[in-house]
């Protein structure tokens, strides 16, 4: 869990290193989803791997159901949002009349 | 240009954060105080393993989960349990022999098909008994302050507590609490007559005013001296990947060999307290002597009466034998604690539902009446078992334990969930019913249903971690 931990902090930082550097909108509910997906992500790997330890058979695969399927709809969420936003933004740029003739 | 704030680049910063994570690694591998050597008793008493911490959710409180109506209760008389003369008054002789019968044949015929978890080897670990023997004035053999030529120990309740504490622990038991008997309570726990030997009547326990105990088996009397007025009560804890296994010899071997422990434990703290200069009444059988154990196990605080009459604690759930002895070396009274258990045995019925024996009463709510039967105590609500029926179908099998296995509460603290329903139990009841679907969904029945790997497993030493 500690090389988890770690290795998931250190993502983090070159997540937040990377948006800061190209400079992408996120609203707070998309750092929200991002935060609550990763979140039980690891709540999802930890069960599965002490579930392993303790020689539950099945059950690591339940949590992966469970618990790893929102978690990773919850963190492509939170990356899809911005990116789709970027995208019409883009539009909205290259095509200024689509906008004003509404 | 001076430095005001020293720099760091980015790989000296990664560098140090692996440096440090390695570091804290390796603290989180080694055994605590592994370099620090026990000078003395004070030390020792200091250690955190001479006192239990309990979850934040494990509340302390002034009357026990089940309800007990002391004035109705009356000292039980050991006599009449199943394990001792119990079963054979509720069958009558020919049945009661017949159950011993199945249960050779049933062993015979499982060795013989190779049946997992019932094959010679398994047959082999389950009767690989060795006991210390047990007394109830202890082994005698210690120095006392007398030979010694010293006066005795002295220490406020709460310094011998922790003193006790920390010998218990450090030979083997996970829970330890402390009841101070008290005429028209506690001191109720106390059977009328002890344990005796196979189905004859046991020695009577007589509480009087006397300076020493004393044991008389020919005239069937134990004394114990009214000074003695504390009961220690202490947990061994027991293999969970055995008692995952339950209706086979090897499974059996989960209750056994707790029990061998004991034998020797109890002889330890009994010289351990003659040293000090205090008497120490222990059980003298192997199994269940001298009071009832998961009373004071409830009133000590060490956890709740579950659906099926035993403790469940909140750190291993039923998973363990509770041993006690009696002592006049002042202590603590202990308090009961609540962390949800009884209101969540009235939602979950898992025992109930899964019992093979069909014994587990699964009624939502406890009750009163014992239905006059001569083996079942008074004064108390609970869920009364059918005990005969239990008792004959676990010795016919050779051991069953169904109940242990299938306890939601039956779980190791890796997964972080067991921690999160735990905590839920204690501080959200409404969510009870969604918690036993829960340990359906993600355990099925509880039971691991290969026996025989357990021979595979890499065990840590006694079967836990």
């Amino acid at each position: 869990m500690f090389l988890a931990g770690m290795l998931a902090g250190i993502a983090l930082l070159g997540l937040v290193i990377y948006i800061r550097y190209k400079n992408i909108d996120i609203r707070w509910y998309e750092w929200l989803l991002g935060a609550l997906g990763i979140g039980l992500l690891l709540f999802t790997l930890q069960n599965m791997d002490a579930a392993l330890k303790e020689h539950w058979e099945g059950t690591h695969l339940t949590f992966l159901l469970v618990f790893g399927a929102p978690a990773l709809v919850l963190i492509a969420l939170s990356a899809a949002l911005p990116f789709l936003r970027s995208l019409i933004r883009k539009k909205q740029i290259n095509n200024p009349d689509s906008t004003s003739a509404k | 240009m001076a430095k005001y704030h020293s720099t760091v680049s980015r790989r000296d910063f990664l560098k140090a954060l692996g440096l440090s994570g390695a570091g804290a690694g390796i603290a989180s591998i080694l055994p605590p105080f592994s370099n620090q050597p026990i000078r003395d008793l004070d030390e020792l008493m200091s250690l955190p393993i001479a006192g239990m911490k309990r979850p934040s959710w494990v509340k302390i409180v002034e009357k026990p989960t089940v309800e007990i109506d002391w004035p109705q209760i009356q000292r039980f008389d050991y006599h009449h349990v199943m394990w001792a003369s119990g079963l054979k008054r509720a069958l009558g002789s020919q049945q009661y022999d017949q159950v011993f019968v199945d249960a050779r044949v049933n062993r015979r015929t499982w060795i013989a098909e190779n049946r997992p978890g019932s094959t010679l080897k398994d047959v082999a670990i389950k009767e690989a008994n060795h006991y210390a023997p047990v007394s109830f004035i202890g082994p005698q053999t210690s120095p006392t302050p007398e030979s010694l030529q010293v006066p005795r120990y002295v220490g406020t309740p709460e310094e011998n507590a922790r003193m006790v504490t920390a010998f218990l622990r450090l030979h083997g038991a996970s829970h330890v609490g402390f009841v101070e008997l008290d005429t028209n309570t506690t001191e109720k726990l106390i059977y009328s007559y002890d344990t005796g030997v196979g189905e004859k009547q046991g020695p009577r326990l007589d509480i009087l005013d006397w300076d020493v105990p004393v044991e008389n088996l020919e005239e069937g009397y134990r004394i114990i001296p009214k000074k003695a007025r504390w009961v220690i009560v202490y947990t061994l804890r027991m293999a969970d990947e055995l008692m995952k296994r339950p209706i086979t010899e090897v499974g059996d071997r989960s209750h056994y060999y707790m029990y061998n422990l004991k034998s020797l434990l109890q002889g330890q703290l009994q010289n351990f307290m003659r040293t000090l200069g205090y008497m120490c009444l222990g059980e003298a059988a192997n199994f269940n002597a001298l009071g009832v154990h998961t009373g004071f196990a409830v009133m000590a605080g060490l956890g709740e009466m579950s659906r099926i009459g035993h403790v469940i604690t909140p750190e291993y759930g039923i998973q363990q034998r509770v041993q006690m002895v009696i002592t006049d070396l002042p202590l603590p009274n202990g308090k009961p604690v609540d962390f949800g258990l009884h209101v969540f045995c009235k939602t979950c019925k898992k025992c109930a539902d899964l019992c093979p024996a069909r014994a587990i009463n699964p009624a939502t709510e406890p009750s009163w009446d014992n239905g006059g039967l001569f083996y079942r105590a008074t004064g108390i609500k609970r869920w009364w078992l059918n005990e005969p029926l239990c008792n004959a179908y676990l010795r016919r099998v050779n051991g069953c334990a169904t109940c242990f296995a299938v306890c939601p509460y039956s779980k190791r603290h890796n997964m972080s969930y067991n921690d999160l329903f735990r905590r839920s139990v204690a501080t959200n009841p409404a969510l009870n019913r969604f918690w036993r679907k829960a340990d359906d969904l993600f355990f099925g029945s509880g039971i691991h249903a290969d026996a025989d790997k357990f021979w595979e497993l890499d065990l840590p030493p006694f079967g836990y971690d």
